[in-house]
């Protein structure tokens, strides 16, 4: 019978961070005296309370060194650092002694609390100042996770709570499982940009998740007293141009069917953009001190030349 | 025994007849099939011939742009010709041209058009689209055009300067005739209406190709039926032409359609006719030349293509004069010549890096990509390599740095993003999606970030519009008078002020292509470009986010619910993205504040070019932006006669090239490669013996 002194034993975890209860994957690399493939030897995997989880067979040699299958287990529940075991173990009928009698390697597998993803959209680019406005929230875990019950926060920049909402458990249309709510607010009372934070607290023994936020601005802005009427017009044919999108910066509109959009605005000065699908957008400045009307003609662009 | 094949012609043919002339007439023109006999029955009889596999007096390397007229021409002299062709169907990246031929010179056409001639089928009801002034040209006119040292681009590149004054010579003598052969070969040419890039100021020149819609396809009546020219459903192309044709009733007439199917389907077409033989899947691996210094023939590999989806291998749509053979290598012997017309070095990274060190990154492709063969195939710089290995010179190779060579597209997710293609045609399964087309309106949607994450560049000027200085001239084509007033060779056209007038180049393929934060040596590659845009952005711009425009199966596209989905599936879905995005949601907070305050520090987008918008609301989606490199300029050094020269500007006995292979022409698309075919053709049959010259 041939001795076989093993020199080292190596279980590596992949990824280095795994979320609870996600897969991690594990792979042994297994060097012995003399350099010799370990046939029908395989590495038994324990977790940290002892109990069984995997047997990986030694299914490599390269010349120098024994390497394992990369096998799939499940990660533990709950976040933190854990400490697993590997033994070498010969499967009946193997008559090689493996010396001296290896004795099990630990390995540490860290799990990570599940990342919550908190966003928020429709936020209006411009509010006037107390005025009520909504916004659209939306949660998701990146294991999964049912978000319903879970409560939003939302924090004004003074980092005071400005509204919350519980998530009823919807679903946002178009997404893969993105819970979502629409929360109504009140805007600052003075004008200018103000930093908010949607935020998702840690809820009381739930430690499988994190917090979560999502910045977002507020402008909140004079009240409108001047209505600008962009008629948005193709330069060659004077025809409508429908569905143009109109950015007097912070105000935003799109073109109806008859090529006009009218934005309530603060009396000021604008850049003002017109742009749309197959039109260059033009750019020009507007001192509003009254309502006002102006034309906008777009240049169409020449479609995609297929001659060369 | 030896395993040395030879044609023979049913039913009376002898395993060493060879390839002749006569057995192509038997058996391509008339009713005849072509035989291989076994290897037992192919015993050579002459033991020197003992190691070909195959032969024939001129073998050509490529059916594309040169290699069809360079066949045909060829042949038409008396030669028993033999293609080679690496893809599974003829055409190269002909096929999918926009057929726009740029001649002159006095051609036919310019002569047609300038007497307001219709064309002899009666097919053109257009009246001519150019004066008949602009249409006055001669050899030396052109010749002058194309070698016109004063005439500068928009980036102050002397754009005809470093053009070869004797290929250019005997490019400019032969247009004429070139114009005439493709007539007789089936081609139609609609009204001119201008002059491709490159083929000069001073006159128009170029016509593109057209058939007729009709219920049956039938080159010699020239006629195409609607599904056949992909005009019958505009998400479907056909297996007849891979790109759609266009309606041509500005051009030619309200029924008509043009495009690069009409053209090299009609040039095969005459091809397989005449007798020219076709073996496909056969890439040309080596160029021979013996002791003596004559070029005698080449060494090829098998190369099918499978599709990726079903694993059936791919065959050509017509498969008359088709050579089947399957050994892994053969050697082919060419009794008079080899004619190179394998294209350019624009899909080999290792070959184009030498001219742009930052085109080395693998991801982008060459144009054409999925039709012509992908990876490693594709404009693979084969002709040229082989050419340098037996003794040849090249010539232009800085005139990559021009224009028009590589450039950022504005059709999104997907690779093979220079053109579109639809189902229908058998090679679409290796692109997966025709991709959308977001123009120039549609960049300010989006935010484009790089293999990090982070932006790079004003997304607004990513895309360059180029301009080339060309008929009609003027100031849109970057020339101070136009063509009628253009004095070709006078200093004033690059005098200083007027350089600085119209320069106008945007770096933004430039930046795409540089170092970047997770550039690593020796090799530094930049990765891929995303666009990031979200729901909101695609309903505004009303992008066709569905099949068969986006594909999740093709690396190009995702969608995902948050920004770290996205940047995860990006990750692990392109084989390109050799890291994670992991600025990518900083990136996008940062854009989204920038929104709030009406202005962005960093590219200083929205001052003067485009509004911007918030990228916030659910789902997100990233969508390829690529670099393609078009077409590729420098390559063997040719004379007037599409001999190739080597190092003491000799010419090497028997090896002829053209187009894209060659190099020393700064001049885009057919014209160049269809010429050079029909000179090389044309003088293979004069020469390619050692001692004899043209």
């Amino acid at each position: 019978m041939m001795s076989i002194t093993i020199s080292s034993c190596d279980v590596v975890v992949s990824p280095d961070e795994v979320v609870a209860g996600a897969e991690v994957t594990l792979a042994g690399k297994i060097v012995c005296t003399p350099a010799q493939a370990l046939d029908g030897v395989a590495l038994l995997i324990r977790d940290h309370q002892g109990d069984e989880v995997t047997k990986i067979p030694v299914d490599a040699f390269d010349g120098e060194e024994n390497a394992t299958a990369h096998v799939s287990v499940r990660a533990p529940e709950a976040p933190g650092n854990y400490t697993w075991s590997a033994q070498l173990v010969a499967e009946a009928g193997i008559t090689n002694e493996i010396r001296p009698p290896h004795e099990a390697v630990r390995f540490e597998i860290a799990v990570a609390a599940h990342a919550l993803r908190l966003m928020v959209w429709d936020v209006p680019s411009a509010v006037e100042t107390e005025q009520r406005f909504t916004v659209k929230i939306g949660l998701k875990c990146c294991s999964g996770c049912d978000m319903s019950g879970r409560r939003i926060a939302i924090l004004d920049q003074a980092g005071n709570e400005a509204g919350t909402k519980i998530l009823s458990g919807a679903f946002w249309p178009g997404s893969d499982g993105l819970q979502f709510a629409e929360l109504d607010l009140s805007a600052p009372d003075n004008e200018d940009l103000f930093h908010w934070h949607a935020f998702a607290p840690p809820e009381g023994d739930d430690d499988l998740h994190q917090e979560a936020k999502a910045a977002f601005g507020v402008r909140a802005v004079a009240p409108a007293n001047c209505t600008v009427r962009i008629e948005a017009v193709d330069k060659d044919t004077d025809g409508p141009l429908p569905n143009m999108n109109v950015v007097m910066h912070p105000y935003r509109a799109r073109t109806d069917a008859n090529g006009i959009a009218e934005i309530k605005v603060a009396q000021g000065a604008y850049s003002v953009f017109v742009s749309g699908q197959g039109y260059y957008p033009v750019q020009r400045d507007l001192d509003v001190i009254d309502d006002l009307v102006s034309r906008a003609p777009l240049e169409a662009e020449p479609p995609p030349s297929k001659d060369w | 025994m030896s395993d040395k094949k030879k044609l023979a012609v049913e039913p009376n043919g002898t395993a060493d007849e060879g390839l002749s002339r006569r057995d192509f007439f038997k058996t391509g023109a008339g009713a005849g099939v072509i035989a291989i006999t076994g290897a037992g029955a192919a015993e050579a009889s002459q033991s020197k011939d003992a190691a070909w596999d195959y032969e024939a007096d001129v073998i050509v390397l490529g059916s594309g742009c040169t290699g069809l007229p360079a066949a045909i021409r060829a042949n038409d002299l008396g030669a028993s010709v033999l293609v080679i062709e690496q893809n599974s169907e003829a055409g190269g990246r002909a096929q999918h041209s926009g057929s726009w031929v740029s001649l002159g010179g006095g051609d036919v056409v310019q002569e047609r058009d300038k007497a307001g001639d219709v064309d002899a089928e009666g097919f053109i009801t257009v009246d001519p689209l150019v004066p008949a002034e602009a249409l006055e040209d001669d050899v030396e006119l052109l010749f002058k055009d194309v070698t016109d040292w004063s005439v500068v681009d928009e980036q102050g590149y002397g754009y005809y300067r470093f053009n070869n004054p004797d290929q250019h010579r005997g490019w400019a003598e032969n247009c004429p005739p070139t114009r005439q052969f493709l007539i007789d070969n089936y081609v139609r040419f609609t009204r001119i209406n201008g002059t491709h890039f490159g083929g000069g100021v001073s006159r128009a020149r170029a016509a593109s190709c057209f058939l007729m819609l009709g219920g049956v396809t039938d080159i010699k009546a020239g006629t195409i039926t609607p599904e056949d020219a992909g005009v019958a459903d505009p998400e479907r192309t056909s297996a007849f032409v891979p790109r759609q044709l266009s309606i041509s009733a500005d051009r030619t007439a309200p029924n008509a359609v043009h495009g690069g199917g009409a053209m090299a389907r009609c040039l095969e077409y005459s091809a397989r006719e005449k007798g020219v033989r076709f073996m496909f899947n056969r890439h040309m691996d080596e160029i021979i030349r013996d002791g003596d210094g004559q070029v005698t023939g080449v060494v090829a590999s098998y190369t099918p293509r499978h599709d990726p989806d079903t694993g059936e291998q791919l065959q050509s749509y017509w498969s008359h004069g088709n050579i089947e053979e399957t050994r892994k290598t053969i050697r082919i012997k060419a009794r008079r010549g080899v004619v190179v017309g394998t294209g350019g070095h624009s899909g080999n990274p290792h070959f184009r890096s030498q001219f742009y060190p930052r085109m080395n990154e693998p991801w982008y492709p060459t144009s054409g990509w999925a039709l012509l063969g992908g990876e490693g195939r594709a404009a693979d710089a084969s002709g040229i390599v082989a050419g340098i290995k037996v003794g040849a010179s090249l010539d232009g190779l800085h005139q990559n740095l021009g224009r028009r060579t590589y450039h950022i597209q504005s059709r999104l997710a997907v690779r093979d993003a220079y053109t579109d293609m639809y189902p229908g045609h058998p090679t679409f399964s290796f692109r997966k999606a025709a991709g959308f087309n977001i123009g120039g309106a549609g960049w300010e949607h989006l935010v484009a970030v790089n293999q990090v994450g982070k932006r790079f560049f004003n997304e607004m000027s990513l895309r360059d519009e180029a301009i080339e200085p060309r008929y009609p001239g003027g100031i849109k084509q970057g020339v101070p008078n136009k063509w009628d007033a253009h004095t070709p060779y006078d200093w004033r056209n690059c005098r200083s002020s007027w350089v600085k007038e119209m320069y106008d180049y945007s770096a933004g393929v430039d930046a795409a292509l540089q170092i970047n934060d997770g550039s690593t040596g020796p090799d530094y590659f930049a990765g891929p470009i995303w666009a990031i845009f979200d729901q909101a952005a695609a309903d505004r711009a009303d992008f066709p986010l569905r099949y068969p425009y986006v594909s999740t199966e093709n690396g190009c596209f995702f969608k995902a619910d948050t920004l770290e989905e996205l940047a995860e599936k990006i990750y692990f879905g392109n084989d390109y993205q050799r890291m994670r995005l992991s600025h990518l949601v900083e990136t996008m907070e940062t854009w989204n504040g920038y929104v709030d305050n009406g202005e962005d520090p960093d590219f200083e987008r929205g001052r003067d070019d485009a509004p911007m918008h918030r990228i916030a609301q659910p789902p997100y989606y990233a969508a390829s932006i690529m670099v393609v490199w078009h077409d590729s300029y420098g390559g063997l050094r040719l004379n007037r006669h599409c001999q190739v020269l080597d190092m003491e500007s000799k010419p090497i006995p028997g090896l002829f090239a053209g187009g894209e292979a060659s190099g020393g022409g700064q001049m885009h698309g057919l014209g160049r490669g269809l010429c050079h075919g029909y000179i090389a053709g044309t003088n293979v049959m004069k020469s390619g013996v050692v001692g004899e010259s043209l």
